[in-house]
């Protein structure tokens, strides 16, 4: 498989899950991306904008297993990563997995969990394994987590804790579909289209999971020159020399930025990263990585602000000086 | 063995000086020292140039060929001499046709131009307006000026230098900094088109987006970018087949603009060289080619006179200041009044000769006896008064009326060469021009003949196309040249691409960029923060506190000492009423010592006006 091989795939995932989920091209991209990066993404929006429709139809065009996990106040950690269940037939503990034992796991509202139960997800998230009862169990390969919060409701809520928020690769804002997508998708539903079954759209199966991680591999060839580590290096830094931000973007971030580039070059074919691959995931790779100033947040600044305004002051490599 | 013309006999009964200066032996050696000298190369030069008026001289070419073999094998290396068969054409062809299709093109192009030009302005003026007020300061600050030092840059910005500098570097085979070059070329060529704004933190898709108006540069932008990219970024090496690519997107879109002036350039100088007369091809007196007239000057001056060119206009003919000329001789493409002929005849009836020797002969009755100028077929030309005199030119001849008229050389039974007297001077008429030009006189007796016809010359004048054309004033000269138009339409050009782009002379630097704001707009941000926040108590807590101190100080020592005091000082200060004033204090008191607590915006900003006010009243600001 080379570059051309996987910018192929890549436009034919997009376009496959194109077909049932309409309006949110930024979204669908920003999630393959971390498919190939081998990052997790947060997904930040008001619900019934298509988020678990959204990891359906990826996990049917991936030829992936999915498995999808409500978080509430009550969940426990063991709900997640399951665990040492007594059978009294064999007269011994078998362990019983739990739903993060699955290639696609989609964790809806994980803000609503408390931080217990949140952090029983670092593991799977980092290490890509679970340890139940000091047995370390490893997970299926590709793995993924795609958590949603809703920003709205903050009532009963447990904000993710930056060791937490920093796990994930990509934090995405999903807004609201434009007009012409939001009337589409009414008349795909006057035309009878139905969600829980994907099947009978026709659907193909592009990737496979061997072939996902073969598209890595590639993407881990990709080029990358001396300026554009420097580039990423500087907004890295910048963020945390940023007047309104109290804790800059980690290392994990500056890393973070780094994959989604080499993805982005790979998918539009190049194989070589330019300042326009990192410029273009500063936003999701960097945003939930930063913490303001709470003088700031009283203002109004925002996460994006501070981003915007490091890429302002950073220069891009090799162009008018 | 050439012989003597005797005209002195021939023409003993006219009152025209008829004794020849020199015999034929001294002319024939004089002509000859003059034309070995190498300047004449269409004597000596095998590859001479023969332009459209030398081709016309090959009608005499079979007379030079001892003394300029070289010219007489280049006519026949053109064909050339079967020239004298069949009349002359025009010299050039008339511009005159052609004007209006180049009044059209010059004011399309004028209209074009200056709509893109207007266009331009009105878009960066209004790109001007749209950045220069900035809304609200933005609440995200940049990392701080500390980080990002001002510094002088010395960076080109000329789009068109920085091409030439690509094709420099190219040419040197350093083709990664002439793609370099030439996509900083692109870059400030969009810029100086208000196209985009170039910044060291846009990236290439910033600008392609810029560029989404106009999705073919973007094009062209996009492909010169991935090219630049792949060398900069990639695996690839700059090469040439790299660099052509780039230019190959660049430059058309560079010279674009270039091209345009170019043309308007080419159209206005047309323009303005349409209704101008056309300027003689040769250098006259001076001009040694087959066609010039530099052997005429030469022999005249072998005899000891002076040569010139009549500049001054006809009617001032012979002018007030210099020496008297004896001779005048009228040649060439000249087209002379019925008026400024009569100059002329004025003068030659008093004493002077007269030599015509015109392309085309004035009106029939302007000059006395002289009808027409023709072209037949007369068998050569033969010398009036002695046959053995080898004369060589085309078969042109005057039809001339009168008695007086004697032929001096004859083509057939007619006069090609013809002189009159005309009262205390003389007339000598010459059919073809071309008889005076430096290859006629190079044939057979030809000089010999010219110099019997103008016999001890002191001062000869040459009237030609170009005089009367000069002025002592160079802006008449301008207009008279027919450049004045051309020259006001280049400064009109100069004066709008001035407004336009400036002067980009010499070596550009970029502003040094000034870092520190204002205090003003520190406090206008702060302001604008307070506000969001909706703090206006605060502030007029802060304002109330700064406020009473500086009135405690403007009221006499000791009145102050309490709040009324304070209020009475005020209130006789200013005229104002005291219970007025005590309001205002204790709403300000309070504002100070209570900050926290909430009251209603509006009055707030009214007490923090009214004490403002009473500032004010008291002393002024400090």
């Amino acid at each position: 498989m080379n570059v051309q091989d996987v910018s192929e795939h890549y436009r034919g995932a997009l376009s496959e899950v194109n077909k049932v989920l309409v309006g949110q091209d930024e979204l669908l991209d920003y999630v393959l991306t971390a498919m190939l990066a081998g990052g997790h993404v947060l997904i930040e929006g008001v619900p019934g904008l298509g988020k678990t429709l959204l990891v359906r139809a990826f996990s049917h065009v991936l030829g992936a297993a999915f498995k999808r996990i409500q978080f509430t106040p009550d969940l426990m950690p063991s709900d997640v990563t399951g665990g040492n269940v007594f059978n009294q037939k064999e007269d011994r503990f078998v362990f019983v997995p739990g739903p993060v034992f699955t290639e696609l796991l989609l964790a809806d509202e994980i803000n609503r969990a408390p931080a217990k139960t949140q952090s029983a997800l670092l593991e799977a998230m980092q290490e890509g394994t679970v340890t139940i009862d000091g047995q370390i169990r490893p997970l299926p390969s590709p793995f993924l987590v795609i958590a949603t919060q809703n920003p709205v409701e903050s009532h009963g809520t447990y904000p993710l804790p930056e060791a937490q928020l920093d796990r994930f690769l990509l934090k995405v804002d999903v807004k609201h579909p434009s007009f012409d997508a939001e009337k589409q998708i009414l008349q795909n539903r006057i035309a009878g289209f139905d969600p829980n079954q994907l099947e009978q759209y026709g659907l193909r199966r592009i990737l496979t999971p061997p072939g996902l991680l073969s598209m890595r591999q590639v993407v881990a060839s990709v080029r990358v020159d001396e300026g554009i580590v420097e580039y990423i290096t500087k907004i890295v830094r910048a963020t945390r020399s940023h007047r309104s931000v109290y804790l800059g973007a980690s290392t994990r971030g500056a890393i973070a930025l780094l994959a989604c580039a080499r993805v982005r070059a790979v998918s539009e074919g190049r194989d070589f990263v330019i300042p326009d691959d990192v410029k273009s995931f500063a936003f999701p790779a960097l945003r939930h990585r930063l913490l303001l100033h709470p003088e700031a947040e009283l203002e109004g600044v925002s996460p994006d602000d501070c981003v915007e305004a490091v890429l302002r002051e950073t220069s891009v490599p090799k162009t008018v000086a | 063995m050439r012989h003597r013309i005797a005209l002195p006999m021939l023409l003993a009964g006219a009152c025209v000086t008829t004794t020849a200066s020199a015999g034929p032996d001294d002319v024939q050696a004089r002509l000859e020292s003059i034309l070995a000298q190498p300047r004449y190369t269409f004597c000596h030069s095998g590859d001479y140039p023969m332009s459209r008026r030398d081709r016309e001289m090959c009608s005499v070419a079979k007379g030079v060929a001892t003394r300029c073999p070289a010219f007489r094998r280049a006519c026949e290396r053109l064909g050339a001499l079967d020239e004298s068969e069949r009349p002359l054409e025009a010299d050039d062809a008339d511009v005159s046709a052609s004007s209006t299709l180049v009044t059209v093109l010059l004011l399309t192009m004028l209209a074009a131009f200056a709509a893109v030009l207007v266009t331009a302005i009105i878009r960066n003026v209004r790109s001007g307006w749209d950045k220069a007020p900035e809304k609200e300061p933005k609440a995200p600050e940049s990392p701080g000026p500390a980080d990002r030092p001002a510094r002088l840059v010395q960076t080109e910005k000329e789009a068109l230098r920085l091409l030439a500098r690509a094709k420099g570097a190219a040419c040197e085979q350093r083709y990664g900094a002439a793609m370099t070059d030439l996509y900083h070329a692109l870059l400030r060529h969009f810029e100086a088109e208000g196209m985009l704004h170039v910044d060291a933190s846009k990236t290439n898709g910033d600008y392609a987006r810029d560029l989404r108006v106009r999705p073919e540069l973007a094009e062209c932008f996009r492909r010169a970018a991935r090219e630049l990219e792949r060398v900069d970024f990639g695996h690839e090496a700059p090469t040439q087949s790299r660099f052509l690519t780039v230019l190959a997107n660049v430059e058309p879109i560079l010279t674009r603009v270039l091209l345009a002036v170019i043309l308007l350039g080419f159209a206005v100088t047309a323009q303005g060289c349409a209704p101008a007369e056309r300027a003689p091809s040769s250098r006259g007196l001076y001009d040694d080619s087959a066609s010039g007239l530099s052997v005429l000057r030469l022999l005249v001056e072998g005899e000891h006179a002076t040569v010139e060119r009549w500049t001054g206009s006809i009617e001032q003919f012979p002018g007030d200041e210099g020496e008297w000329s004896d001779t005048v001789i009228v040649h060439g493409d000249v087209n002379l009044t019925p008026e400024q002929w009569s100059v002329l005849l004025d003068w030659a009836r008093d004493g002077g000769r007269l030599v015509i020797a015109t392309d085309t002969l004035p009106q029939a009755g302007t000059i006395p006896g002289v009808v027409r100028t023709m072209w037949g077929d007369c068998n050569g030309l033969n010398s009036s008064r002695d046959a053995k005199v080898q004369v060589y030119g085309t078969r042109y001849w005057v039809k001339v009326q009168g008695p007086q008229w004697q032929t001096v050389v004859a083509c057939g039974s007619h006069p090609a060469i013809a002189q009159a007297p005309l009262d205390d001077g003389s007339l000598v008429l010459i059919a073809d021009s071309n008889f005076l030009r430096n290859a006629s006189l190079a044939a057979g007796d030809n000089a010999y003949i010219l110099l019997d016809l103008i016999p001890k010359p002191r001062l000869v004048r040459v009237i030609d196309s170009l005089s009367g054309k000069g002025t002592a004033n160079p802006y008449k000269a301008l207009w008279k040249s027919g450049l004045g138009a051309a020259f006001l339409q280049g400064l009109a050009l100069m004066l709008v691409l001035y407004l336009c782009r400036g002067l980009p002379f010499g070596r550009l630097r970029d502003p040094v960029v000034n870092r520190r704001r204002a205090f003003a707009e520190h406090a206008r941000a702060l302001a604008t923060i307070y506000q969001r926040a909706g703090a206006s108590r605060l502030t007029l807590g802060m304002y109330a506190g700064w406020a009473l101190e500086r009135l405690h100080e403007r009221v006499p020592p000791g009145s102050a000492r309490t709040f009324n005091g304070l209020a009475h000082s005020i209130a006789d200060c200013t005229g104002r009423s005291e219970n007025a004033v005590l309001e205002v204090l204790a709403e300000a008191v309070d504002a100070r010592d209570n900050a926290a607590t909430q009251a209603s915006t509006a009055d707030d900003l009214r007490v923090m006006r009214t004490l403002g006010k009473i500032l004010r009243e008291m002393g002024g600001q400090r």
